[in-house]
């Protein structure tokens, strides 16, 4: 069972932030229920963020890792794969001079944020608090990887042992 | 705009205000009170003329004075997601904190923050310090569920859900919000925790051609033929139940394998 409630539907935004957090949470217990069918389970939820700045990133993950604790997901690692180099040489001038060329570069740095063993509902929930505070001129790629049962109609084959051989 | 002047040899004498525009300019000692006094007079007269065309035209509008900043009257032990509750600008007036950034022009020191273009064009995350982090999250734990405590090594988890479905979802600004590689779906399945006779667990390697990792026993199907993430994932899960199903039928060209 799941709690099916989305933040949006909670938020109200008026008064003091003392004020609306006290709202949210009367709102919030009396909107919460159980929905029948059951939580996904995420064996691995991998973030991975890229952006130009250096440090941006290393604030935004140090607030993920945060955040990650405080909900209670464990946090299997949070690395930085190498930056990439996009370098560019144009022309200097409008108008001839070949042989003076200027160089540009981007650079994109990632990380890599890793959590493991998380159910539906909790990473819904993480991750629209991660997503919700990105910051401006960073990307965010998510891959989840979820665990499932075989289904019923693959359990026995279709056929039985006198219709298998015509 | 005023623009204090300093020629090096003259650093003892006094210095000058000039309303010259951002340009530097060397005086000598004997020509500077001329200079300066020309300069006075101009502007006594452009500062009069003006006065005197605002007159001519009828409103009088007198420059409403800049209080002192909010940081003035800030405590120590503040609440603090008071005043930065959700991602907003860098307010010099608001933070009062003595922070410096940009280039240290002529060996100076990096330019202070009031009127700070690099302090502003930055994302900051004065919105999200510890505190304020551990009061989201206070509020979004009653949404979270927590997993199930039977399930703790992966080889359990392995065993009792073996079929791995993945898939991936992006978060960017730019021409359009979505992106077309959301609707990949990835389903991989050891073939070990179906339940496959020797004839079909051959034939099923037979079919699957390139998807099957002898190594590691795993068959990999990964779909984007269709538009949406759930149909992908439908067509999967109808491939696998297809291959396996077939798998256990025996052609009547009996093939050895």
């Amino acid at each position: 069972p799941c709690p099916a409630v989305s933040l949006r539907s909670a938020l109200v935004l008026r008064g003091s932030y003392e004020a609306v957090l006290c709202e949210i949470k009367t709102l919030i217990v009396s909107q919460v229920s159980l929905a029948e069918e059951p939580d996904a389970l995420y064996q691995k939820l991998t973030v991975r963020v890229k952006g130009h700045d250096r440090s941006v990133l290393d604030s935004y993950e140090f607030f993920v890792t945060l955040a990650a604790g405080e909900l209670g997901l464990k946090l299997e690692k949070a690395c930085e794969p190498p930056k990439h180099t996009d370098k560019l040489a144009l022309l200097k001038s409008v108008h001839i001079f070949k042989k003076h060329h200027v160089q540009y570069e981007t650079r994109t740095h990632q990380r890599r944020i890793e959590v493991s063993r998380v159910t539906g509902s909790s990473a819904r929930v993480y991750l629209e608090y991660i997503q919700r505070n990105l910051p401006e001129g960073v990307a965010m790629e998510v891959i989840k990887t979820s665990a499932e049962k075989i289904p019923e109609h693959i359990h026995t084959p279709l056929w039985d042992e006198c219709r298998r051989q015509r | 705009m005023a623009a204090y002047i300093t020629h090096p040899a003259l650093s003892s004498l006094s210095k000058i205000n000039c309303n010259i525009n951002a340009i530097y300019c060397f005086i000598s000692f004997s020509r500077r009170i001329s200079i300066s006094s020309n300069v006075l007079s101009t502007s006594a007269v452009t500062t009069e003329s003006e006065a005197a065309g605002r007159g001519v035209r009828g409103q009088r509008r007198s420059k409403r004075q800049a209080g002192e900043p909010r940081t003035e009257r800030m405590t120590v032990d503040q609440d603090w997601t008071a005043v930065y509750p959700t991602a907003a600008s860098f307010k010099p007036s608001t933070v009062p904190l003595p922070v410096r950034m940009g280039y240290p022009v002529k060996r100076g020191v990096p330019p202070a923050k009031k009127g700070n273009l690099e302090l502003m064009k930055i994302p900051n995350f004065l919105h999200l310090t510890p505190v304020a982090i551990k009061k989201h999250c206070e509020a979004l734990k009653q949404f979270c569920t927590e997993w199930p405590s039977a399930l703790d090594s992966d080889e359990k988890c392995m065993k009792h859900f073996p079929i791995q479905v993945q898939s991936k979802e992006f978060v960017s600004a730019g021409l359009s919000l979505q992106n077309p590689d959301a609707r990949i779906v990835t389903l991989k399945v050891k073939l070990s925790s179906l339940n496959l006779d020797d004839h079909a667990r051959k034939k099923m390697i037979k079919l699957c051609e390139e998807r099957y990792c002898k190594d590691t026993d795993t068959l990999t199907i990964t779909t984007d033929s269709c538009p949406l993430r759930q149909q992908n994932y439908d067509y999967a899960m109808y491939l696998l139940t297809v291959l396996y199903h077939e798998s256990w039928y025996i052609d009547w060209i009996v093939i050895s394998f």
